[in-house]
Order: structure tokens, then C-alpha cells, then sequence
């Protein structure tokens, strides 16, 4: 498991509150399956750009973004986060 | 009864698709529905008069696919319909709408799943209506969150399928429904928005009817308090969680069709109060310029096109049920088409209301305008416009709505 994938589970762990545990759920996971809701994502977008030092652009805040723990993790390595 | 119109002829327009004729007309269902509109009202008992001509006419499975064995009816054709309807009787517009939005859900997210396959084809041929069963004793109008959960069946009962009982604080026309869309927890562990949506059939479930519907407007819809309880094998629950379905199609499709039917409602109030004011205009024998009442129906114009206009735009953002267009609409957006939508067209017939003056006030007479402000005002209420509110405030920091990218 890499380090961005990491801190997006702390993210869903701290700040979404999920069915699953966050360190155990699937990358592939539907997380909107697991009880994940556009609110939640705001905190966990907010939570992800304080820990990478980065910006979510307009673009990128698709409900298809926040899906699963890969789709979260792709769209860091994207950005350009370091882990 | 007037045609609907503006509105009509504007979603048309909007709607890309939609070319492939419906079974019946809409005017005699509205017709019917406006009619006995008094009476649904005065007696707060259930449009069956303009349930029955609906379902002769076959719009009630409008929105049904002809892969699905339906007429495939165009989102805005349901809208146009429910503004119709509404304009006649603002209870029966609010069943079709629920109606309409429930199916969209089954529509959008059957997929290759038999049992909802056949339950729409079922719909279409004998006319079923289905209700929504999301609200719950002990989270109020939160659609995100459901307290029940299916228990299996003990090892010993012959009956294998899952016990489902939930205490639903409104169920809009539960006791005329065929079947119901009900949402619960995926499982007696799992968190209260983790949820999946079952579909129960007539033969699935029973309902104990535990409040009842003594309210100010929208008396006909009978939203009553029910317990059901439903026995459903594992087949019944849609295998798209509640989350997405929620999101994607039962909230945008209930708004979009909640603002099809306000906006009728309103458009009825203001021909009532435009025949008022022209009236006494005849008797006075003054002319149009600076006639009194008129810069009120002016006024109510005004916010009546904003809110066609805010509905005509959210139509297009949001595309059909289940498009992937429809699925990246934003929450915020969808929001604040029910809130500005729902308070415009109560404000607006307020407007109307003081243009037409004691005419209006009147509960009898041609021009009465009580029924359309008493049902109009379950508007802002139906869930709460100060909840929806605060969820908008929080999404303005996360997928807020893109200005400009529909211009
Ligand atoms: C005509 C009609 C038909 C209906 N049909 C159905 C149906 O078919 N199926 C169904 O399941 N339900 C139905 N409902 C119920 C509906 O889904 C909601 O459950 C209901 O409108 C919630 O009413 P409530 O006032 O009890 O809201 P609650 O959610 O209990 O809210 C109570 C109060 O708290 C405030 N409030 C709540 N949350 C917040 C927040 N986050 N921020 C700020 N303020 C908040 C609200 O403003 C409100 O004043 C229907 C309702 C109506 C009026």
C-alpha cells in the first residue's frame, strides 16, 4: 500500500463515517455503497488537501472522484502529491 | 382548463429526445384532476378520479424504457404532466410526481436485475403505483439516514425471506399504493447511511396505519403515519446502494418533479387572480395602465418565469434518469432548485393573492386562491428548506455548482 494511499484512508477514518473500517475497505470499494455522502466528501477533500499541501481543482470534485480509495489516490497522484 | 403552455413548450424545447409519441393526452386527466379538486380538497381523501384517468390514459408508466416494456417518456414529459395535473389539483400533481420519481429510481437503477425488470413491465401494463417510504420515526425528513435493517428469517421458518418492519412517519398515498420503495439499513451492523432500497410488491408487505393526515394543504395526497412490515427475499433489494440511487436520481428527479407541479399550482393561482382583477376592471370600465392589481400580477409573473427558468435550466443539466450526464449534476445545485423553486412560486402566489383582493380571499367563488396557498405552503416544508439549506452551505467549500457552464 503506498503512503497516499494511506493517508487517503485516515482521511475517510477521521473525517467520513463509513460501515466499513477505512483501513480495511476495499481500494476498488464503492465508498458511496458504504455510507459515504456528498457532505462528507467536503471534510475529506479539506482533510487530504491540509495533508498534502495542495488544491482539489473545480474540475476534479466529481461524485466519480470520490468513489473508492483508488479513484481518491489516482486523482492525488495526479495533483502531484508527495507522500 | 387552459393548456399548459409556456412551460410545456419550453421543456420541450429543451428535451433532446422525447420524439416518440405517448399513449394518451394529458388535458383529460387534468381535466378530471382539476374538477374534483374541491372536493379532494374539502373531503381530504385520495384524487382517485384523477389516479384512474391517469392510469387510462397510460402515463403512469410514462417514464418506463420500451426496453423495459414502457412508452419511454422523457423526464420533462413527466414534468409537463405534473404541472398539468397540478394545475388542476396540486394533491394529484403531488402523487404523480411521487409516483414518477419513485419509478425513475427503478428505471435509472434496475439494471439487468429480473425482479425490478418485471415489476416496470408489470407497471406499465396495469397501471401500479408505487410510493416512497424514506421517512422514519426517529430521523425526520433525512433522507440519508434509515434506523431499520432487514433480520433474517428464523432457521426454522419455511418462509426464508427477510423480515423488514419499519415505522414510517408519512407514506404519501400508502393506502392506495401497489407497491413501495423502502430504504433501511444494508444490515442490523451497518451505519444509518449505509443503506440499500427494496422494492416490495403488493403481495410483500402489510401496512398499520399508526397517524393520520389532518393538514392544512395537500390533503389529498393522505401522507399518513404507517408500521410496515414486509417479508422480501434477497432479490428485492436494488444492488446500487441508497447513497448513489439518492444522490444521482431520487433526490434531483423528486425536486425537478416537485417544481413542475409547485410552478402548475402557482400557474393556476395566477390565472385566478388575473380573471379577478380583469373583472373588476370591466365593471369600473378603467383602462389597463395603472389598473389596480396589476403590478402584483406583474410582480408574480416575475418570480413564476424565474422559477421556470431555474427549472428549464436544472432539466438540462441533469439529463435523463440513470444518464451519466445526470449522475455528476451537482448536490448543491439540485438543492437550491427546491428551495428558491418551492418559496418563488408560494411567494408568488401571495402576490396573486393580494392582486385579487377579498375575491381571492374568499374560500368559495371562481377566484378562491386558499387551496393553492394551503397546498403550496407544504412546499418549503417537505424536507425541511433550512435543513437543505445548511447542506448547501457546507458543499460551497467542496463540488459547489459551476457558474457559467451552461450559459
Ligand atoms: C405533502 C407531503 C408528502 C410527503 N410524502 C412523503 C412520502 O411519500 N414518503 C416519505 O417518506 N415522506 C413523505 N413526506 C415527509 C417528508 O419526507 C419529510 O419527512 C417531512 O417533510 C419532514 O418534516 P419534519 O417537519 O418532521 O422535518 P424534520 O426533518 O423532523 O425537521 C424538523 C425541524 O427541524 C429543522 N431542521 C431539521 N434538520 C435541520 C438541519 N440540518 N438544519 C437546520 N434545521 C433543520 C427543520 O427546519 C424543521 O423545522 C411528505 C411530506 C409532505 C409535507
Amino acid at each position: 500500500m503506498t503512503g497516499i494511499e494511506t493517508a487517503v484512508r485516515d482521511a475517510l477514518a477521521s473525517r467520513a463515517r463509513l460501515s466499513t473500517d477505512a483501513k480495511a475497505i476495499g481500494a476498488e470499494d464503492d465508498l458511496f455503497d458504504r455510507g459515504l455522502t456528498s457532505l462528507m466528501t467536503v471534510d475529506v477533500m479539506l482533510a487530504l488537501e491540509a495533508r498534502f499541501d495542495l488544491e482539489f481543482p473545480e474540475e476534479a470534485l466529481t461524485r466519480n472522484s470520490f468513489r473508492s480509495v483508488a479513484s481518491l489516490r489516482d486523482l492525488l497522484v495526479s495533483l502531484g502529491a508527495a507522500a | 382548463m387552459t393548456s399548459p403552455g409556456g412551460l410545456a413548450e419550453a421543456i420541450a424545447a429543451e428535451s433532446a429526445s422525447g420524439t416518440a409519441p405517448l399513449p394518451g393526452a394529458i388535458e383529460g386527466p387534468a381535466a378530471v384532476a382539476a374538477a374534483h379538486a374541491e372536493a379532494v380538497d374539502r373531503e381530504g381523501r385520495f384524487p382517485a378520479e384523477a389516479i384512474a384517468a391517469l392510469r387510462q390514459a397510460g402515463r403512469l408508466g410514462m417514464l418506463v424504457p420500451a426496453a423495459m416494456g414502457g412508452p419511454g417518456g422523457t423526464l420533462a414529459d413527466a414534468v409537463r404532466d405534473c404541472f398539468a395535473v397540478a394545475r388542476g389539483c396540486g394533491s394529484a400533481g403531488m402523487v404523480l410526481a411521487m409516483h414518477h420519481s419513485q419509478m425513475a429510481c427503478l428505471v435509472a437503477h434496475a439494471g439487468d436485475a429480473a425482479w425490478p425488470r418485471e415489476y416496470l413491465a408489470r407497471a406499465v401494463r396495469d397501471g401500479l403505483l408505487l410510493a416512497s417510504v424514506t421517512s422514519e420515526e426517529g430521523v425526520g425528513g433525512n433522507l440519508r439516514r434509515s434506523l431499520c435493517a432487514p433480520e433474517p428469517a428464523a432457521a426454522d421458518d419455511p418462509d426464508q425471506r427477510a423480515h423488514l418492519v419499519k415505522r414510517a412517519t408519512n407514506i404519501s398515498y400508502g393506502a392506495h399504493a401497489s407497491a413501495l420503495l423502502l430504504s433501511a439499513r444494508r444490515a442490523p451492523d451497518a451505519a444509518e447511511a449505509d443503506q440499500v432500497l427494496w422494492l416490495l410488491g403488493p403481495d410483500d408487505y402489510r401496512l398499520e396505519r399508526t397517524g393520520g393526515w389532518e393538514t392544512m394543504g395537500m390533503r389529498g395526497t393522505r401522507s399518513e403515519a404507517f408500521v410496515v412490515r414486509a417479508r422480501a427475499g434477497a432479490e428485492q433489494a436494488l444492488s446500487t446502494g441508497f447513497g448513489s440511487i439518492a444522490t444521482e436520481t431520487m433526490t434531483p428527479v423528486t425536486h425537478i418533479l416537485w417544481a413542475g407541479l409547485w410552478i402548475g399550482i402557482a400557474a393556476d393561482a395566477l390565472d385566478r387572480a388575473r380573471a379577478a382583477v380583469k373583472g373588476k376592471l370591466r365593471k369600473s370600465g378603467g383602462s389597463a395602465a395603472g389598473a389596480p392589481g396589476t403590478p402584483r400580477l406583474a410582480a408574480a409573473t416575475e418570480r413564476l418565469l424565474a422559477a421556470e427558468a431555474l427549472l428549464a435550466s436544472a432539466l438540462r443539466r441533469y439529463g435523463e434518469p440513470g444518464s451519466a450526464q445526470s449522475r455528476e449534476m451537482r448536490p448543491a445545485e439540485v438543492n437550491m432548485l427546491k428551495t428558491a423553486v418551492s418559496e418563488a412560486t408560494l411567494d408568488a402566489v401571495g402576490q396573486c393573492l393580494i392582486a385579487a383582493g377579498l375575491a381571492g380571499y374568499r374560500v368559495d367563488g371562481a377566484h378562491a386562491l386558499s387551496r393553492h396557498l394551503r397546498d403550496l405552503w407544504s412546499a418549503p416544508l417537505m424536507v425541511p428548506n433550512d435543513a437543505i439549506r445548511a447542506a448547501s452551505a457546507t458543499l460551497m467549500l467542496g463540488p459547489r455548482p459551476q457558474l457559467g457552464r451552461f450559459l
